[in-house]
Parts: structure tokens; sequence; C-alpha cells
């Protein structure tokens, strides 16, 4: 009998508990409205949450409101910029509490049809504290939050929050702190880390100034201005420019308001930073105007860059593919009259202008309608990839002479013309030779670019046609000076030679591009792109078996040839594109793995790259894959993350924004000695990537 | 050559069918909830006070209803365009949701739009109505509701509109 007792004990103690439990299950399910959704607007829910953390002497409860936003849907931050309108909860038949204070995560920066606004997307919590009036008796949070959202339309939509409960029975739910945390870890709060901060209104220019210092180094700071009541709402501070020296930052902004004249002189305003990982929030009062002067970022110089990477662009591993269209331009320059030169090397010139106008003016569209932009994106496009294929063959088949057996002599005529030696072949030949160039990206190109894609239109604009004349200028050169062409090789046999190896070079690049197709398309579609023009060349073939008689042995032992060097130059250029065997353990790119790394004392090697980007397939093989380098990173100690931007992400661009960059390759080494990351340069070298590594650890 | 034409004029259509088949098929959406036909019974007053009655003033020829908020970054698009065509048919526009009436009158001076306002403040009318989202213009005659766009509508989308009602 006396075994029994402790036996029946264990089993009430069991039994209690879970009953216990079960009912801490039933307070946590009290305590939220459960997702809500409005049946006229579906891709929105929301839900209202009771943490049941409870600060009994300041009668405080914790809550907070869920909004999931699908696809493009925006809602906004407390003061949304030039459009939008932050979402509102009106407690009016609510009973039992005093107020309920918002906490309002940093937002991120939108841009569509050239409107700026500041908000949220996707999922987002915005915290909440409840102050009850009595804390012994029941509170009944009714409310009617009114969200509006917008894509290119906006909708507002109304949500009736619902929740009664005990404020001393609430018992906290450790899924909803943890979620309440998330939300609460994004709000900007007052740090000591941040210190005199001082603000200037200039009346006259309506600008605004700010300096202040950080305890930290600045990184990338993004500031954010605004201000509370019913006119200080309404205006618009526009992105502040900045200027970082160390520790001390100085900032000016324009402020506009349609409300007549704006004084912001004596006004208290809000100053939110948000700094890589650290997020702050400051207020001021403005004063008088502040002796600072922030460099309206030089573009003079960055045009300079820009004619400087366009003209390295002539000589990165790009230009390999387009050496033939180049060269022959060059040799069958020989012997021609001054004039003739003259308009053959403008007109390719002007092809090159031509196509990084038709670059900008892409990246324009993109970036009016709020898209991801960056350097040589046209390459996540399956349609662009397939069009380039079949130019680059058809340009490979021409220098071959394949058309001239096989073609109708009117289509024969027609290529002939295009591929040739008139002003509208030279103009197409320098269209083609940027549009193949733009997967590589060359030292200072990437400074130019990252400046015009950040700026305004027209900027973008200038400088891209920077970069056309940088990449024009050895053409323009000759064009000027048409005697220089007399130094060219001269034509002669050995040019038929070159000639064939310039369009099995091209016929290269057609495989290669068809090779990233298949990151779009399977295999079997591809092999029957390729075989769809050789049965074609077979049928022509065949029907001049019964026409010129003496052609068919040339032309057998032609295709006899090319059968088995479209798949030998199919194997290298496959081969060649995918350098070396990469053993190396790649882990995906992700923030938090870095923080993860860096915190526990590994060194992260980080490769942002693309299968089209072919520096990058260059860096690859020149440097990763080689030692010291290669057996430098297989060291226990490093963590390797890869960034694919071979197909658009969004998630990559911002990575790449958030480091200035617009374009890949794009490769940092974070340590412990270096948390915020080295960055290095478009073309690595070993020296480069070993002492960063060193550095960093 | 011909052939290449014809398929590029195939490309196209099936483009321009694809858009039209998914801007009507969001009109749809948004507007499931819009009274068919006539008009809700409502009587309205603008900015400065002046009552309007909608259905004698659509009696014999098309006018429109303009919602929009001062907030709306595509309104921004749509409002000059819609204050242009103020000068050739009667407009009355509903500002939702977008502040005072005297916030409302400073917007309007600013911009210098002349436009007809009711301060929808509390979304009201525009529930009534069946409105969600902005900007939305319809066009009206003879107390009955004719056609409905939301989103972006350029100056000779709305003329063509309006010659399709005449």
């Amino acid at each position: 009998m006396r075994t029994v007792i402790p036996f029946r004990r264990t089993w009430l103690l069991i039994i209690a508990s879970l009953v216990l439990s079960l009912s801490l299950c039933i307070h946590a399910q009290d305590v939220t409205t459960g997702w809500l959704t409005n049946p006229n607007h579906p891709p929105v829910k929301v839900r209202f949450i009771l943490t049941g953390q409870v600060d009994k002497e300041n009668r405080e409860v914790e809550g907070f409101l869920e909004v999931k936003l699908e696809n493009d849907w925006k809602t906004y931050w407390r003061s949304p910029g030039e459009a939008g309108i932050s979402p509102e909860i009106d407690w009016g038949k609510s009973n039992n509490i005093d107020n309920v204070k918002w906490h309002w995560p940093s937002p991120d920066r939108f841009s569509i049809l050239g409107i700026e606004t500041l908000g949220y997307k996707g999922n987002v919590i915005f915290p909440m504290t409840i102050k009850v009036k009595n804390y012994d008796r029941p509170v009944d949070l009714h409310g009617k939050l009114t969200l509006s959202t917008c894509t290119t339309v906006c909708v507002l939509t109304d949500y009736q929050i619902k929740l009664s409960f005990d404020t001393s029975k609430l018992i906290p739910s450790v899924e909803a702190i943890h979620l309440y945390n998330l939300g609460y870890s994004q709000v900007p709060k007052a740090s000591s880390d941040i210190s005199d901060v001082r603000m200037g209104w200039n009346s006259d220019t309506e600008t605004l100034s700010l300096t202040m210092t950080r305890n930290n180094k600045w990184i990338n700071p993004v500031i954010l201005i605004d201000g509370e009541g019913e006119v200080l709402s309404d205006i618009v501070f526009s992105k502040p420019k900045l200027h970082i020296d160390g520790n001390k930052l100085n900032a000016t902004l324009s402020a506009t308001s349609w409300i007549s004249t704006l004084d912001l002189l004596g006004k208290q305003l809000q100053i939110t930073i948000i700094d890589h990982n650290f997020i702050a929030e400051q207020s001021a009062i403005v004063g008088s105007p502040l002796p600072i002067q922030v460099e309206h970022g030089s573009i003079g110089r960055m045009i300079l860059f820009a004619i400087v990477g366009g003209l390295i662009l002539n000589i990165m591993p790009c230009v390999l593919p387009v050496l033939g269209m180049k060269l022959r331009t060059v040799i069958f320059a020989q012997g021609l009259e001054k004039r003739q030169i003259r308009l053959q090397f403008l007109a390719s010139a002007a092809g090159i202008f031509t196509s990084f106008w038709l670059i900008a003016l892409f990246l324009t569209v993109l970036k009016v309608t709020g898209s991801a932009i960056g350097w040589g994106i046209q390459f996540q496009s399956p349609y662009f990839i397939g069009f380039m294929a079949l130019i680059t063959m058809l340009f490979g088949a021409n220098m071959l002479g394949i058309f001239e057996i096989f073609l109708p002599t009117k289509a024969n005529t027609w290529l002939a013309t295009r591929g040739d030696n008139s002003y509208s072949g030279n103009f197409l030949q320098g269209m083609f030779a940027t549009l193949l160039a733009t997967p590589c990206s060359a030292p200072f190109l990437g400074t130019a670019v990252a400046f015009a894609l950040a700026t305004n239109i027209p900027t973008l604009f200038a400088i891209f046609t920077a970069l056309g004349f940088g990449m024009a200028l050895p053409w323009l050169t000759i064009s000027f000076i048409p005697r220089l062409a007399n130094a060219l090789p001269k034509p002669g046999p050995w040019m038929n030679k070159v000639k064939l190896l310039f369009g099995l070079m091209m016929l290269a690049t057609s495989v290669w591009l068809l090779f990233l197709l298949t990151n779009y398309l399977p295999v079997y579609v591809i092999l029957s792109i390729i075989l769809i023009p050789i049965i074609f060349a077979i049928y022509r073939m065949k029907l001049s078996i019964f026409g010129k008689k003496n052609k068919l042995q040339n032309n057998v032992c032609l295709l006899l040839l090319l059968v088995p060097a479209l798949v030998i130059i199919a194997t290298i250029t496959v081969n060649l594109s995918k350098p070396l065997r990469d053993d190396l353990h790649w882990e995906p790119l992700s923030l938090k793995r870095i923080n993860e790394a860096v915190t526990t004392g590994k060194t992260v090697f980080v490769d942002v790259t693309a299968d089209w980007c072919i520096t990058c397939s260059a860096n690859k093989a020149r440097v990763i894959l080689q030692e010291p380098v290669y057996s430098s990173l297989k060291q226990p100690n490093i963590v390797l993350l890869r960034g694919d931007w071979t197909k658009p992400s969004d998630k990559i661009t911002a990575y790449l924004q958030s480091h200035d960059r617009y374009g890949v390759p794009f490769n940092i080494v974070y340590g412990p000695e270096a948390p915020i990351g080295i960055p290095l340069p478009t073309i690595l070298s070993d020296e480069v990537v070993m002492s960063a590594l060193k550095k960093s650890q | 050559m011909r052939t290449k034409r014809l398929s590029w004029f195939k490309e196209i259509s099936i483009i321009v069918m694809i858009f039209i088949v998914s801007s009507v098929s969001l009109d749809w959406w948004h507007f499931r909830n819009m009274p068919q036909g006539a008009l809700p019974e409502i009587s309205i007053k603008t900015l400065s006070g002046q009552e309007v009655d909608l259905k004698a003033m659509s009696e014999d020829k098309p006018i429109i209803i303009y919602f929009w908020a001062t907030w709306c970054s595509t309104c921004k698009l749509v409002t000059p365009t819609i204050n242009w065509i103020d000068n050739s048919y009667e407009v009355a526009s509903i500002a939702i949701n977008s502040g005072s009436d005297k916030r409302m009158k400073a917007y309007l001076t600013a911009h210098d739009y002349q436009l007809k306002t009711v301060n929808d403040n509390k979304g009201h009318i525009s529930k009534l109505w069946g409105i969600s989202a902005t900007p939305t213009v319809l066009i009206i005659k003879g107390g009955e509701i004719q056609s409905a766009t939301v989103g972006f509508i350029t100056p000779l989308g709305l003329l063509a509109r309006l010659w399709l009602t005449k």
C-alpha cells in the first residue's frame, strides 16, 4: 500500500500540470483577433495580439498589430513622404483604456512613378503599448483600423479589432512575445551612440541642415526627418545629401509643403537614423542655418570616371567575342578613302552611343516603375539572351561564309549589307559590341554606374553618354585622324584565316549565350534551337545539289567540318564559362549567416556573382580557384557565402545597394576585426584577397 | 517578310488582349460592390457649402465624378487631367480621408485646382457608393452610372469614354 501513494501523487502532478498548461494555451488564444481580412481587398491580412506582458505600476499592456501584404502592396510609415497615408486606429468604442501608443518600425524608401514614399512591404509588425485606466477592471479594446495600401491604385480598408480581457489575468505567450520583440527591434530609439545633434533652417533656400556625431564610425547611413502635428506632418522632406567625415555626419535636405509659407525655425523635428544594424531616433529643435556644406555629388568627377571606365571596357574579357567584329572594321579600313574611313568609324561610334542610350532608357523605365535596377541586368532576361544568341549566330555564320552558300540570294544580300562594311553594318557592329560588353564590369565603371543609378534621370543619361564616349573613344580617334588607319595591319591572304577564327569566336559566344539559357529552358529545347539552322542548311544544300554541282563537294566538307566544330566549341565554351572545378563549400548569402559567423569569430568571404558575368568567371579562374587563395578559403574558420544574381533577385539587389553597388562581381570579407566588411575591387588579385582575409581575422 | 510582319501583329494583339482582359477584370473586381446603374440616394455638399444634385446635373449631358485623395500617388497624375476637363464638362470630385475642410481648401488653392470638391473625410460617401480604390473616375448620365475606371487614366482615355456615353 505504501508504494501506491507516491505513484498516485506523480499522476496527480502530471494531470495538474497538463490542466495548467492547457489553461495557458486557452489564455494565449484569447488575446488575439486572429487573421482579419476584408473581402474587398484580399491581398491584405491583419491581426492584433496581446503578448500578455503587463506593467502593473504604469498600468501598461503590450500588444502589436501585424500586417501581411501580398506582392507589391505597400502600407506607410507615420510620415509617408510625398504620398500615402499612415495606418490609423480609432479606439473610440473601447472601455477602460487611457490611450494606445504606436511604436513605428523603421521604414523603407520606395519610388513609384517618381514619387518617393516611406513605408513597408511584405510583413510588418507595429508594437503598441496600451495604457489601462483601472487595472482591476475588465478592458474592452474595440478599435476601427483604417489601413491604406497602395500599388498604382490606393485602397482604404477598415478592420474591426475587438478584444476583451482582464489585465490582472493576462498570461505571457512565448510566441507573441517573440513576434513583439521582432517588431520592437526594428523601432528606432534614442541612443547614447549619437551626440551633438544640431539642425538649422535657411528660409531663403528652404533647406534644412543637420549635423551629428556618432561614437562608432558611420557606415552607410539613411537619415529620415519628420515632424508631428497638422502643419509639420504635411511637409515633405527630401532625401538628404550626406557628407561623412569619420564619426561626424553633415546633411542638407529640402523641405516642401503646399501649405503657404514654410517656417521651421523653433520647431521640433524627429531624426531617424538607420545605419546597417544600427537604428536610432533623436529629436532636435531647429535653429538658425548651420555653416556646413555638403558636396552635391561631384558630377564632373563621375563623368571622368565614366569615360575612363568606358575606355577600359574595350580591353575587358567581354571584348573577346566581339573582337572579331571590331577588328574586321579596322582591317577593312585599309585602302579606303579618308571620307569613307571617317564615316565608317563614326557609324560604329554612333552604334555604341545608341546602345548606351537604349540601356539608359531601359533603366529609366525600370526606375520610374519602381523596379530593381543594376548594371548588366538585361542578361537576367531569357528573351534578351535568346535574341543575342540569334544575332551572334547570324554574325558568326556570315563571317564563316555559310550564307553565301546556303541562303537565297535576297536574304544573302540583306545580311551581307548588315555584317559588312556598309555604314549600317558598322552601326550595328557598334551596337552589338556594346550590348555584349555589358556583362563585364570594369574599374571606375562600377563607381560611375552606381552614381548614375542613384541620381536623377538627366544625370543618368549624362553618365551613360560619357560611358559611350569612353568606349567609342578609339573609334572616334580614328575617325578624326584617318591617317591612323594606315598604321593598322595590311589586308592579305592571312585575313581569311583570321576571319575563320573570328567567326568561330562569334559562334562560341552564341553557344555561351545558349548555355546561359539552360537556366530558363530545358536542354532539349536549346539543342533543337541549335539543330534547326543546321537542318535548314542541309535542306538548302540538297537543293543546291541539283543546282550548282561544282559546289557540292565544298558544301559537304564545310558541313562535315561545321558540326564537329560546333560540338567542340560548345564543350570548350561551357568549360571555359565554368572555370575549373569549384569544389568550395558555398552557402547561400544571408545577412543572418554573416552576423552569426562573425560573432563566433569566423571570417566570411562573400561572392555575389551571375552566370552571365564574364568578369566574375575571370575572377574565379584567375584568383578564387588558384593558389594561394583557394587553400585559404578552404580553411575551417572561413565561411563562404554566395549570392546568385543570374536571375532577378530583390534580396541580392538590396544587398548590393546597401554597399552602394549596382552590379556584379561584388566580393566582400567580414571578420571579427572587420564586422562592417572590407569590400574588394571589381577585378580581384591574390594580394588583395589575402590581405583582406588577414586583416579581418 | 510578310509572315514576319504577321507574327509581329499576332504578338502585339496578344499583348493588347492580355492588357485589356487584365484591366477589365481589375475594374470588375473593384466594382463588384458598386451600385449598378442608379445613383445612391444621397445629398452631398461641396467645400463651399453648395448642394450638389447629381441627378439633375446629369439629366441631358454626361458628368464626371472623381473619387480621389490628397495622399494617393496616382491621383497626383490624374487630378490635373480632371481639372483640365472641368472646363468642358461638369465635374464633382470627392476626396476620401484627406483631412479637415481647411486642409482640403488649402490643398486645392495651393495646386490651383478649381474642382467642385466634396470632403468625404470619414469615407461615408465612398462607402455608400461601394468605392474603395482611388483614383476612380465615374461617368454619369441621366442619373445612371455609365462607365467606371480605376487607376491611371490619360486625357485621351477620358475623352474617349465621354464620347462613348454621348
